[in-house]
């Protein structure tokens, strides 16, 4: 169930993408259920803050930096 | 089991949703996992773990690593840490012993929203478990059997 809802968020995520960074421009969001519950540019403080909202709903919410900037990820 | 997906063209990864559960602090959750042959090892990362309240001081410090930007300190998770992948219709769960945790120190020259964009990666399918899975690409399709 809660991987159920993860991927559900992420749907939610990638269908307002350019929404959410336009509102949230280089900051992590935490998105839960549909809506965002925190957000900032410090991840841990990003964390806490939506772990004080959800509590442990937070294990399965997701968490995502919305980069203005095009940055290539070579590993 | 059979995940069936499509690259995106802009960006052409593969990144697979993981329910995750860590028997020794009786922790879950769920990530996104890269799927990576260029990783020798699997992972979660640094931010995955802050999701999940992983304390990073409970942790064994195993081994430093060199990391994107900088260098990675790598963290084992003693016991088993099951990692659970699913299609529409079934569902597959793969224990793994001591699996491991990254922690990157970021070297100065790093900007700070490239740092803010590697830590946002949730979390690593490397070699050590792909070798297990039938994986194929065709075109823009890809098939990983796990």
């Amino acid at each position: 169930m809660s991987l159920k809802e993860f991927k559900q968020d992420k749907k939610y995520l990638t269908e307002n993408y350019a929404q959410l960074k336009s509102e949230h421009p280089d900051e992590f969001v935490v998105i839960h259920s549909g809506k965002v519950v925190a957000s900032g540019v410090a991840l841990e403080e990003v964390l806490s803050n939506a772990r004080k909202e959800i509590g442990n709903k937070l294990n399965n919410s997701v968490v995502e930096y919305l980069n203005t900037r095009k940055i290539e990820m070579v590993v | 089991m059979k995940i069936i997906g499509t690259f995106d063209k802009e960006k052409p990864q593969i990144l697979v949703p993981v329910g995750i559960k860590i028997d020794i602090f009786d922790l879950n959750g769920s990530a996104e996992f890269l799927i990576d042959t260029g990783s020798t090892i699997s992972f979660i990362s640094e931010s995955t773990a802050l999701k999940l309240g992983l304390d990073f001081s409970k942790l064994l410090n195993i081994e430093p690593s060199t990391g994107i930007g900088g260098e990675a300190e790598i963290y084992q998770i003693d016991g088993y840490t099951r990692l659970t992948f699913e299609n529409e219709t079934e569902h597959k769960t793969i224990q793994r012993k001591n699996f491991r945790v990254m922690k990157h120190n970021f070297c100065e020259h790093v900007k700070e929203n490239t740092r803010r964009k590697i830590l946002s990666l949730q979390g690593i399918i490397g070699m050590d478990m792909i070798i297990g899975f039938r994986f194929t690409t065709a075109g823009l399709n890809y098939t990983l059997e796990v």
